[in-house]
């Protein structure tokens, strides 16, 4: 593929990813399905674990086919708990590696940083993989805790 | 743990999906054993999909000495991007879309005193400050993206004179 074309397959296969999540309700593109600038997915609070509410979290994927390293954003937000994090690989933090994850519960002033390795190199598999650390991992441990 | 929802990347999609999943989002030619290894396929169930997805018209091939190479198939990409916009939009929704995307570009141009995306890249090496240099990078990436977007919504509403009165699905 020439570079600097963008592939609409992307975000089709990972809009197809999201909705097979458990948790997720709907997702569409922002800010319409003509521009595609990035997707986002609602949350049902009552699934998730602990369950949340009454407002439904949301996650959003940024995603840009730049070989050799994609850049991407995969960001998670509870508003009822003050709760967001996110796997990013862009230019922010390279000092962590390529890729980093964040966090910030509703008690920390600041959020937390630390540089991860993906096991899955296909978009698809590392949005996969993302969202099952999020629910299995993420939200039950950090949510909780104090 | 029967009650547990499927969680895995197996479990989830079929062969035949997580084959295609795989094979349309690669960002450079691979292999079908490495699309085999991502997808956790056998190499033999690889090959069948790649091709049947290459005769679709969804991936090219390239043979490079004695292994062969796939990417999404520009063109089969494009026509598929094509009729989503073409049959999922109206001619109105379209246009005021391409309006709400040269709007935005008009304002980077503007508040940057740039015309390109490139030359927005150029003017990071002129600032120092951390927050602007991150801003115009993002506004660089979205810019590249809206531009192609444009291009294909412009196409899509050229259709629309060369088939009049031939749409036939139309959005709610």
């Amino acid at each position: 593929m020439n570079r600097g074309s963008e592939n609409p397959a992307i975000y089709r296969t990972l809009k197809d990813v999201l909705e097979r999540q458990a948790e997720v309700v709907s997702v569409w593109f922002e800010p319409d399905a003509i521009q595609k600038r990035y997707l986002a997915a609602e949350i049902e609070p009552q699934r998730v674990v602990p369950p949340t509410g009454p407002e439904s979290p949301q996650l959003e994927v940024h995603w840009k086919l730049t070989p050799p390293h994609d850049e991407f954003r995969i960001d998670y937000a509870d508003p009822n708990v003050g709760f967001h994090c996110g796997w990013h690989q862009d230019e922010d933090h390279t000092d962590l590696g390529a890729a980093h994850f964040q966090y910030q519960t509703a008690w920390m002033e600041t959020p937390h940083y630390e540089g991860v390795v993906f096991e899955a190199a296909s978009p698809p598999k590392l949005l996969w993989e993302c969202c099952g650390e999020l629910f299995e991992d993420v939200v039950p441990n950090y949510t909780t805790e104090r | 743990m029967s009650d547990e929802p499927a969680r895995s990347w197996t479990d989830s999609l079929s062969a035949a999906e997580r084959v295609e999943a795989v094979a349309l989002t690669v960002s450079e030619p691979r292999t079908a054993n490495w699309i085999a290894s991502e997808a956790e396929v056998a190499h033999e169930t690889a090959t069948k999909y790649l091709k049947r997805l290459t005769d679709d018209g969804k991936l090219s091939s390239e043979e490079r000495g004695q292994q062969t190479t796939y990417e999404p198939d520009l063109v089969g990409q494009y026509l598929i991007e094509m009729r989503e916009l073409y049959e999922g939009h109206s001619p109105d929704e379209l246009a005021a879309s391409l309006e709400d995307m040269n709007e935005q570009i008009r304002t980077w141009k503007t508040e940057y005193d740039v015309e390109t995306p490139n030359e927005l890249r150029a003017s990071l090496v002129r600032t120092e400050d951390a927050t602007d240099e991150r801003e115009r990078r993002q506004a660089a990436r979205k810019w590249d993206h809206l531009e192609t977007r444009r291009r294909l919504v412009e196409d899509a509403l050229r259709l629309y004179d060369r088939f009049p009165g031939e749409r036939h699905s139309t959005s709610a």
